[in-house]
C-alpha cells in the first residue's frame, strides 16, 4: 500500500537534497549547511539503517540521539512536503477524514503525510503533550494507525520538584522502548558525548542569538532563524557545535541590504514562520523592510544539560520553557528579555489569531 | 425553543448564612475536595454564547463554552463565588484561565493540572497536584481539611454517583421511569446545586420511577449521546422532539461526571486521585481507544440503535478523535451521526433537521429487519 507514494517522496527527499548539495558548492554558507544536513538526515530517514523515530518539535531529541535512533520531526515533514509542493492535495486527504480543519496545518500535514502513504516505515511515535494539544494528538493517532508504540511525555504545566520526578519516571519508561528499538540502554559515556554536543550547541547558540540580536536589519531573518530550528533536530550531534560556529562568523562579515528607501525595523518573532509557497515573508523582508531578527523557537532558555544526572536535566529543559503554565510568565521572559536583549523600542499588542500569540515588535535603534 | 445560555444571574447571589460556593469547569476537578472545605461545588453548566466582551479577548478560534464562561464572568455572573478551579485541559481553557487573572480577578482562579496520562508516575503527580489543591482551599476556608471531612465528602459523592446511576438505569430501560430531558435536569441540580439537596428531593421519586419503569411499550429509536462538554437538556431536549429516547450518555456534562465511585478506605486524597485517573476517559487523556471503547460499551449495554455525537467547533481535543470514532462506528454497524455546532442559536435548528434524517434512517433500517 502507498509504496509508489511512498518510492516518490523518498525521491524528492533526494532529490532536494541533491539540489541542495549544488547549491552548497556555489555558495558555502553555513546556512546552506544546515539546510543540507537537514535534507540528509531527511534521506536517512527514508533508509533502513537504523530504527526512525517521528517526533514532536517540542520532544527532547538528545533523548532519541543518546538511543542512536533517526528522530525527524513531524513539522519538518510537514514543511518538506510544502517546499515539494506536496501540501494541498494532502491536507485534503486529511480533511477528508474528518480531522479538525482548524488546527494547525503542521500536524494536520504530518498526519496528512501517512495518509498519503510518504512516511517511511517508522519504529515510533514520540510527543509531548506541552505547548500545543494538536501536537500530541496528530501524533497519538499516527502511532495508532501505523500500530507502532507512542512514547509521550507528559509535561506539567509548572517547574516543581513532583513535576520532575514524574517526568523522570517518563523517561525511564520511554528509555526502555527505545532500547527495545536501539537494542541498548544509554550508558554514562553515550549522554556524555551527547550532552557535551548539545551543550556545546546551546553556548554557539546564545552566541549567535546575541549577535542576531544587536545585528542591523537585513542581515539576519528569517532564513536565519530557519536554520536554527533546524538545529534544534541535531541537538546532540557531534556535526552541530561547528556549523554553528561558522554562522557565528558569517554574521559579522554580512552587509545589511542597500537601502531600498524603506526604514528597516527588527521584530522578535513568536511562534513559527509560514513555509508554504507564495508565502509574505519576503515580502515583508524586502518591501517592507520588517526583519524577523529574533524568534521564540530558537531562543535558549534551557540550562546546561548534566551528564550525570540525563532524566532530570532533560525533563528541567522542559519546564523551563517559558511557553509552559500562564501567559504572565511567557510575557515576563518577553518583557525581559527582548526589551534588555535587543535594545528596541517595542511594543506588545496581544492579536486575536491565537491567545499564546503576542506580538512583540519595534524598530530598531543603534545603540 | 428556549436555547440560550443561561442568563448571568443563574449562580445565585450568597447570602449570610450560605456556605461559599466555589466554581468548577472541567468533570477532573474533584468536588470531594470542594466539599470537604465546607465548600459548595458548582459548576459553571450550560455557558454557550459568544459575546463582545469574550471576543475581543479571545480568539474567534475558541470554542463556545470557553466564550460563554469568558462572556458571562465579564458580566459578573460569578462574583458570589469564592473561587473558581480551572483545569489544564485545553489551551482555551488555560487561555481562559489567564484571562481570568487579568481581567476578572475576582473570585480568583485555581489552575489545577491534571495529567495526560496513566500509570504510577502520574497517579503520583496527581496526588501531589491535589494536596495543592488542598492546601488553597484551607487557605480558602480558613480551617485545616482533616481526614473525616474528606472521607464525609466521598461518602456524600459516592452516594450522588449511586442515583445519578440510578437514574442512568431508568432511563435506558425500555419503558422508561424517567425521559432523557428529566434525567438531563436532575443531572444539572447534581451540577450546580447542593449534593444533599439532590439526593433528598430525588429519593422519593427515584422509588417512583423505579415502579413505572416496568412493562414494554412502543419502542421509538433508542440513541446515545457523545461528544463535547455542552449543555445536555437542550442536546436532550432537541433529540427526544424528534420522536428518540436519549437512554445513555458519554458526556462530561452527563453521566461520565458520575461513572466511578471513590474507593472508602485508605489514604482519602490518593483514593480520590484514583478515582478521577480510572473512570471514563475524555477525549484528552492519552489513549483514545479507551474513549472509543466507552462509546461503544455504553451502546452495547443500552442496546441502543445509533449514535449522535455533536462536537463543539474548535474543540480540537474531541474532533481528533473523531475519525477513528466513526471508522469503529461503522465497523461496528452501529448507526453514527456527527453534528458540528458552532454555539450559535441557528445551529440548534440544523441539529434538529439531521437528527429528524438520522431517525428516518434508523426507522428505515430497522423496518428492514
Amino acid at each position: 500500500m502507498h509504496y509508489r507514494e511512498r518510492f516518490m517522496i523518498s525521491l524528492v527527499a533526494r532529490a532536494l537534497l541533491t539540489g541542495n548539495k549544488l547549491k552548497t558548492w556555489r555558495r558555502d554558507s553555513a546556512l546552506d549547511a544546515i539546510q543540507h544536513e537537514t535534507l540528509r538526515l531527511l534521506a536517512h530517514w527514508y533508509g533502513r539503517k537504523r530504527p526512525k523515530v517521528l517526533a514532536g518539535f517540542f520532544f527532547p531529541v538528545e533523548l532519541l540521539h543518546a538511543h542512536g535512533v533517526i528522530p525527524m520531526f513531524g513539522e519538518f515533514v510537514a514543511t518538506a512536503m510544502a517546499a515539494a509542493g506536496l501540501e494541498k492535495n494532502a491536507l485534503s486527504v486529511a480533511d477528508a477524514e474528518g480531522f479538525p480543519v482548524e488546527s494547525c496545518a503542521f500536524h494536520r500535514a504530518s498526519l496528512a503525510a501517512l495518509l498519503k502513504g510518504y512516511l517511511p516505515p517508522l519504529d515510533a511515535v514520540a510527543a509531548t503533550t506541552h505547548l500545543c494539544d494538536s501536537q500530541c494528538k496528530a501524533l497519538e493517532e499516527l502511532a495508532v494507525r501505523l500500530g507502532v508504540p507512542f512514547i509521550v511525555l507528559d509535561v506539567p504545566q509548572e517547574d516543581t520538584a513532583e513535576a520532575r520526578t514524574y517526568l523522570v519516571r517518563q523517561m525511564e519508561e520511554a528509555d526502555g522502548v527505545l532500547a527495545g528499538l536501539s537494542g541498548k540502554s544509554p550508558g554514562c559515556a553515550d549522554w556524555r558525548r551527547v550532552f557535551a554536543f548539545s551543550n556545546s550547541a546551546r553556548d554557539r547558540m546564545l552566541r549567535l542569538n546575541a549577535l542576531r540580536a544587536t545585528a542591523p536589519a537585513g542581515v539576519c531573518g528569517k532564513e536565519m532563524a530557519t536554520a536554527l530550528i533546524q538545529s534544534q533536530l541535531f541537538l546532540g550531534l557531534e556535526m552541530l557545535p561547528p556549523l554553528l560556529e561558522r554562522l557565528a562568523l558569517e554574521i559579522p562579515s554580512t552587509p545589511p541590504p542597500p537601502d531600498g528607501g524603506h526604514p528597516k525595523y527588527r521584530l522578535v518573532w513568536l511562534l513559527t514562520f509560514p513555509y508554504f509557497k507564495g508565502n509574505f515573508i519576503p515580502f515583508m523582508e524586502q518591501t517592507l523592510g520588517l526583519w524577523p531578527v529574533l524568534d521564540e523557537l530558537t531562543h535558549v532558555f534551557w540550562d546546561p544539560l548534566d551528564p550525570e544526572r540525563p532524566y532530570e536535566s532533560l525533563a528541567v529543559k522542559m519546564l523551563q520553557n517559558p511557553g509552559l503554565g500562564p501567559v504572565d510568565r511567557r510575557l515576563r521572559w518577553w518583557n525581559t528579555w527582548s526589551g534588555r536583549q535587543t535594545r528596541m523600542v517595542w511594543s506588545i499588542i496581544p492579536i486575536g489569531d491565537a491567545a499564546k500569540a503576542w506580538v512583540v515588535c519595534g524598530p530598531w535603534r543603534s545603540s | 425553543m428556549d436555547v440560550r445560555a443561561p442568563s448571568p444571574g443563574a449562580c445565585r447571589t450568597r447570602s449570610q448564612d450560605e456556605v461559599p460556593a466555589v466554581g468548577w469547569l472541567c468533570s477532573a476537578v474533584p468536588e470531594e475536595l470542594l466539599i470537604a472545605a465546607g465548600a459548595e461545588p458548582r459548576r459553571l453548566y450550560g455557558y454557550e454564547a459568544r459575546g463582545e466582551g469574550s471576543e475581543s479577548l479571545l480568539p474567534t478560534t475558541f470554542c463556545a463554552y470557553v466564550h460563554g464562561v469568558l462572556q458571562a464572568a465579564l458580566q459578573g455572573a460569578f462574583a458570589s463565588l469564592a473561587a473558581v478551579v480551572v483545569v489544564n485541559s485545553c489551551d482555551a481553557m488555560r487561555r481562559l484561565a489567564d484571562l481570568w487573572q487579568r481581567q476578572i480577578k475576582e473570585p480568583p482562579v485555581f489552575r489545577l493540572d491534571f495529567p495526560f496520562g496513566f500509570g504510577s508516575a502520574a497517579e503520583d503527580y496527581w496526588v501531589a497536584a491535589l494536596k495543592h489543591l488542598v492546601r488553597y482551599l484551607e487557605d480558602l476556608a480558613g480551617r485545616p481539611i482533616k481526614d473525616s471531612d474528606l472521607q464525609g465528602a466521598i461518602a456524600v459523592m459516592n452516594e450522588t454517583r449511586r442515583r445519578v446511576m440510578a437514574l442512568d438505569r431508568l432511563r435506558a430501560q425500555p419503558l422508561r421511569g424517567i425521559s432523557g430531558v428529566d434525567y438531563s435536569r436532575w443531572l444539572v441540580k447534581a451540577f450546580v446545586g447542593d449534593k444533599r439537596r439532590f439526593l433528598s428531593q430525588s429519593a422519593p421519586i427515584l422509588a417512583e420511577w423505579e415502579a413505572a419503569a416496568n412493562g414494554a411499550g412502543p419502542a421509538p429509536p433508542r440513541l446515545v449521546l457523545g461528544g463535547c462538554a455542552a449543555d445536555t437538556v437542550h442536546l436532550v431536549q432537541v433529540m427526544e422532539a424528534c420522536g428518540t429516547q436519549v437512554v445513555a450518555d458519554t458526556l462530561c456534562t452527563g453521566s461520565r461526571h458520575f461513572d466511578t465511585l471513590v474507593e472508602e478506605w485508605g489514604d482519602s486524597v490518593r483514593a480520590v486521585a484514583r478515582r478521577y485517573l480510572r473512570r471514563a476517559p475524555c477525549a484528552r487523556r492519552v489513549d483514545g481507544s479507551d474513549f472509543v471503547g466507552h462509546l461503544l460499551r455504553r451502546v452495547r449495554e443500552t442496546r441502543a440503535d445509533g449514535v449522535v455525537f455533536p462536537t463543539l467547533k474548535f474543540c480540537d481535543m474531541v474532533r481528533w478523535r473523531l475519525p477513528r470514532l466513526a471508522a469503529v462506528m461503522a465497523q461496528e454497524g452501529i448507526p453514527f451521526l456527527h453534528v458540528e455546532r458552532d454555539g450559535s442559536a441557528a445551529s440548534w435548528g440544523q441539529m434538529q433537521t439531521r437528527i429528524q434524517a438520522f431517525v428516518e434512517m434508523i426507522e428505515t433500517r430497522r423496518a428492514a429487519g
